[in-house]
C-alpha cells in the first residue's frame, strides 16, 4: 500500500433533525479515528432535515471509507463532497484591545477586508468579518499584530454554483 | 382503538410475529411487564439471571432462527447490562431489538434513581437508537426498529421508553411490518466482469463469511462450487456454510485456519469474497494477503469495500442474489491441477497428537459431534475451545454454529444456547465452553433449568485461561500473569446445585457414557472434560504475519 497524502476534505450531510442525530454522526468520525476540524449545522430547505458541513483532514481512501460509514447511518439521507465550483463562507468575530493610533491602523485593515466593527469601548473593539476560510485566515494573520483578546469563527459552510438538486425520499 | 404504550409494545411485537422474548424486569419497566403478564399466552418471556444473558439469548435465538431477537430491560443497570450483548450482536451483524424502559419524562436529565442515558451509551454499537418520551412517537419507533434491524446488513437497535409513555394512551391499529429496505440492484457490467474473471481463472477461490449465512445462500454457494470446480475457505462466522464433508471445503481460514485454506489464499489467482470482511484475524497481513490474486468483493454493506484489503472489483449486493444471478453466467469448469493441489493440502499436515494421558480437544469434539448428529446446534464461548470447535466439530449445515466472532465475548455461549433452544425446542443444543468463559455466565444455568431446556454443556477444563496462556507461552517467555486459575470449583456439584446433572470425564469412554446420558436428559447437563493446559490451538499464524510464518506444531 503506497503512502497517501493527507488532504483537506469537505463533507456535506443532510440528516433527519432528531434528538441525538448529530451525536450519532459525529460518533462515526470518532469511531474511525478522524478529528473534525470544523463543523456547522443548521436547518436546510428540506423540512425536518439538518444540513451539516464538516471539514476533516484525511487521505483519499480514508475519506471514501468515512463517507461510506456516514452514508450507512439510518438518520442520514444524503452525503456528498461538493465539487470545485463551490462557494464557502464563514463568519469571524474577533476582539482586540486597541486605542489611539492602533485603532486607526486596525480600521484600515478592517476596511480592506470589508469587516465591520460591531462593538466599541474605550479599550476594545469587536470586529465581524465574513468570507472564505482563506480570507478569514488571512485577516487573522494580519490582526495578530494587534493585541488580540479573543477569536471565534463558525467554521465553513458551502454551496455549489450552480446548485445541486437532491433526490431525497 | 386506544391502547396504552405498554399494550402498543406488545401489539407491535405480535404484528412482527414475535412469540418469544428475553429480558429482566425492574421499576421503570413495571407497566410493560404488567402487560407482558396479560399477553403471556401469546408472548413467552424468558427471564434470565442477568440482562447480559438475556441479550445473548436473544442473539442466539436470532442466529439460530434467522428471526429478529427481542430483549427487554429496565432502566439504569438493566440497560447498561445489555451493552456487551448488544456489542456482540453488532459486531456479528445479528438483528436484535432491545426495548429499555427509562424513568418518567419529567425526571430525565436529573440523575434520577436508575436513570441512564442508554441511547447515548449505545450509539457506536447500534444501527439506530430511539428515545421515546411522547406516546405518539412510540408505534413509529417500534415499527422502524424492526425494519432497520432486519434490513441490509442486519444489526441491533435500541428503543428507550420513558415510564410515563408506557401508560399514556394512543390510537392504534394492527398493521403488517414495514417493508425492508430493497436489496441493492447488481449492475450488469459488474456481474459480467465477475463471471469473466471466474471463467478465465486457473486458480479461483471462494472466501466465505457470515454474510453468506445471513443471506441463507448455502445451496447457491454449493451450486457455484460444483459447477465451476472452485474450492472455498470460510471464516469463523461461516462454519457450516457448506458441509465439512465436501472435498472442496478447505476449512477455516486465518490465524487458526487450516494449512490448506491459508495456502489456497496465498496461491489463488482469483479470490471472490462473499459476505466476509477481511478482518485482522483473517487477512493478518493485509498487504500480502491473496498477493497473487485478483479480488472480487461481494457484500451488502458498501462501507466494507476496500476497508481492510484493497480489492479489484466491488459488488454491493445480497449474497444469495449475487450467487443466483452469476450462476448462469459461469461456465462449467474443471481446474484439475488446482483442485488436486488444494484438496491435497487438506490431507497432509495432520496435526500433532494430544498430550499423553489426556483426551485431546480433537477427540473430544469429534466424539461430541458424532453423539449429537448433524442437526445439533452448537454455541461456544471464547478462547481455545472456540477455535477447536471451529476446527474439529463436524459442521454440516448453516445456522448451527453460534459463536461471538467479532467481539469475542467470553460468556456468550450459555445465553446463546438458551436462545437457540427456545427457538428449536426439539433440536439438541450443545454449549461448548472453557473453565474461564463458563465462570463468566454460568449463572444462566438457572434459566435453562427453569425453562426445562436440556442443553448439553461440554466444558473443556484445563485450569488456565488457555488462549492467553498459549500466547504467554509463545510470546511472553512463559510469564503466566493471571492465567493459571487453579480454581477449586467442583463443576459436578455446582451443576447439581443449579438443578442440572453433572459429569466428569477424563477418558473418551467416560465422555461417551456421559453423552449417552446427556442426549436423553430432560434437564441441562454439564460434562467436565479434563484436558491438558499444554494443548495449543494450531496451526497458528501470528498477528501481522503470513502463511509462510505458520506454526504447525
Amino acid at each position: 500500500m503506497k503512502k497517501e497524502e493527507l488532504k483537506r476534505h469537505i463533507i456535506v450531510i443532510l440528516a433527519l433533525n432528531q434528538v441525538g442525530a448529530l451525536a450519532r454522526i459525529i460518533s462515526v468520525f470518532g469511531r474511525r479515528g478522524f478529528n473534525i476540524e470544523t463543523i456547522t449545522a443548521s436547518p436546510s430547505n428540506y423540512p425536518g432535515l439538518t444540513r451539516i458541513t464538516i471539514i476533516i483532514t484525511a487521505t483519499d481512501s480514508a475519506m471514501d471509507q468515512v463517507l461510506a460509514q456516514v452514508e450507512k447511518v439510518e438518520l442520514v439521507k444524503k452525503v456528498f463532497t461538493p465539487g470545485e465550483n463551490t462557494l464557502y463562507r464563514e463568519l469571524l468575530l474577533l476582539k482586540i484591545n486597541a486605542k489611539g493610533e492602533d485603532r486607526e491602523r486596525a480600521m484600515s485593515v478592517i476596511n480592506v477586508y470589508r469587516g465591520r466593527v460591531v462593538d466599541l469601548t474605550s479599550e476594545s473593539m469587536v470586529i465581524e468579518v465574513t468570507g472564505s476560510p482563506q480570507k478569514i485566515g488571512g485577516f487573522i494573520d494580519i490582526m495578530n499584530e494587534f493585541d488580540v483578546v479573543e477569536i471565534c469563527r463558525t467554521g465553513a459552510t458551502g454551496i455549489e454554483v450552480p446548485g445541486r438538486t437532491f433526490d431525497i425520499i | 382503538m386506544k391502547l396504552t404504550g405498554s399494550q402498543i409494545v406488545c401489539e407491535v411485537l405480535l404484528d412482527h410475529g414475535v412469540d418469544t422474548v428475553f429480558g429482566y424486569p425492574g421499576g421503570a419497566a413495571l407497566n410493560i411487564y404488567d402487560e407482558l403478564y396479560r399477553y403471556q399466552d401469546r408472548i413467552t418471556h424468558v427471564i434470565s439471571a442477568h440482562e447480559q444473558g438475556a441479550t445473548h439469548a436473544a442473539d442466539g435465538y436470532a442466529r439460530a432462527t434467522g428471526k429478529v431477537g427481542v430483549v427487554f430491560s429496565t432502566s439504569g443497570p438493566g440497560a447498561t447490562n445489555l451493552v456487551t450483548g448488544i456489542a456482540t450482536a453488532y459486531m456479528d451483524s445479528i438483528p436484535m431489538v432491545c426495548i429499555c424502559s427509562n424513568v418518567n419524562s419529567e425526571l430525565i436529565g436529573r440523575d434520577a434513581f436508575q436513570e441512564i442515558y442508554i441511547t447515548g451509551i449505545t450509539i457506536p454499537i447500534t444501527k439506530q437508537t430511539y428515545y421515546v418520551n411522547h406516546i405518539e412517537d412510540l408505534e413509529p419507533a417500534l415499527r422502524d426498529a424492526f425494519k432497520v434491524a432486519a434490513s441490509g446488513r442486519r444489526g441491533p437497535v435500541l428503543i428507550d421508553i420513558t415510564k410515563d409513555v408506557s401508560v399514556a394512551m394512543a390510537e392504534f391499529t394492527n398493521k403488517a411490518p414495514l417493508p425492508l429496505d430493497p436489496i441493492p440492484e447488481i449492475p450488469q457490467d459488474t456481474l459480467q466482469e465477475a463471471a469473466k474473471l471466474i471463467n478465465n481463472a486457473r486458480k479461483p477461490l471462494l472466501y466465505v463469511g457470515g454474510g453468506l449465512i445471513a443471506s441463507s445462500a448455502s445451496e447457491e454457494l454449493e451450486a457455484l462450487i460444483d459447477k465451476a470446480d472452485i474450492p472455498m475457505v470460510h471464516t469463523l462466522m461461516a462454519a457450516g456454510a457448506v458441509s465439512c464433508d465436501h472435498d472442496l471445503n478447505l476449512g477455516l481460514v486465518g490465524m487458526h485456519g487450516t494449512v490448506a485454506s491459508n495456502r489456497a489464499v496465498d496461491q489463488a489467482d482469483l479470490v471472490i469474497s462473499l459476505g466476509a470482511r477481511y478482518s485482522d484475524r483473517v487477512a493478518l497481513n493485509p498487504e500480502k494477503w491473496a498477493r497473487k490474486a485478483t479480488i472480487v468483493q461481494v457484500d451488502i454493506d458498501r462501507s466494507e469495500m476496500n476497508k481492510n484489503v484493497y480489492v479489484d472489483v466491488e459488488c454491493t449486493a445480497d449474497i444469495k442474489d449475487f450467487l443466483t444471478q452469476i450462476l448462469p453466467l459461469v461456465n462449467e469448469a474443471k481446474h484439475d491441477e488446482w483442485h488436486e493441489r488444494t484438496v491435497g493440502w487438506t490431507t497432509k499436515h495432520r496435526l500433532a497428537q494430544g498430550v499423553p494421558g489426556y483426551m485431546s480437544p480433537q477427540e473430544i469434539l469429534e466424539t461430541v459431534s458424532d453423539a449429537v448428529g448433524e442437526d445439533a446446534i452448537f454455541a461456544t464461548d471464547v478462547g481455545q475451545h472456540q477455535m477447536w470447535s471451529a476446527q474439529y466439530l463436524k459442521h454440516r449445515k448453516a445456522h448451527k454454529f453460534l459463536t461471538s466472532g467479532g467481539l469475542g465475548t467470553m460468556g456468550f455461549g450459555y445465553g446463546a444456547a438458551i436462545g437457540a433452544k427456545m427457538g428449536f425446542p426439539d433440536t439438541t443444543v450443545v454449549h461448548i465452553t472453557g473453565d474461564g468463559s463458563f465462570h463468566m455466565n454460568m449463572n444462566e444455568a438457572c434459566t435453562a433449568v427453569s425453562y426445562k431446556l436440556p442443553i448439553i454443556t461440554v466444558l473443556m477444563d484445563n485450569q488456565v485461561l488457555g488462549m492467553v496462556y498459549q500466547w504467554q507461552t509463545a510470546f511472553y517467555g512463559g510469564r503466566y500473569s493471571n492465567t493459571c486459575l487453579e480454581r477449586k470449583t467442583d463443576f459436578v456439584k455446582v451443576a447439581e446445585g443449579f438443578g442440572c446433572k453433572g459429569y466428569r470425564a477424563e477418558t473418551i469412554e467416560e465422555l461417551k457414557a456421559a453423552l449417552a446420558e446427556a442426549v436423553k436428559s430432560d434437564v441441562p447437563v454439564w460434562i467436565q472434560c479434563v484436558i491438558s493446559r499444554e494443548e495449543k490451538v494450531l496451526p497458528m499464524i501470528p498477528g501481522g504475519k503470513t502463511v509462510d510464518d505458520m506454526i504447525v506444531e
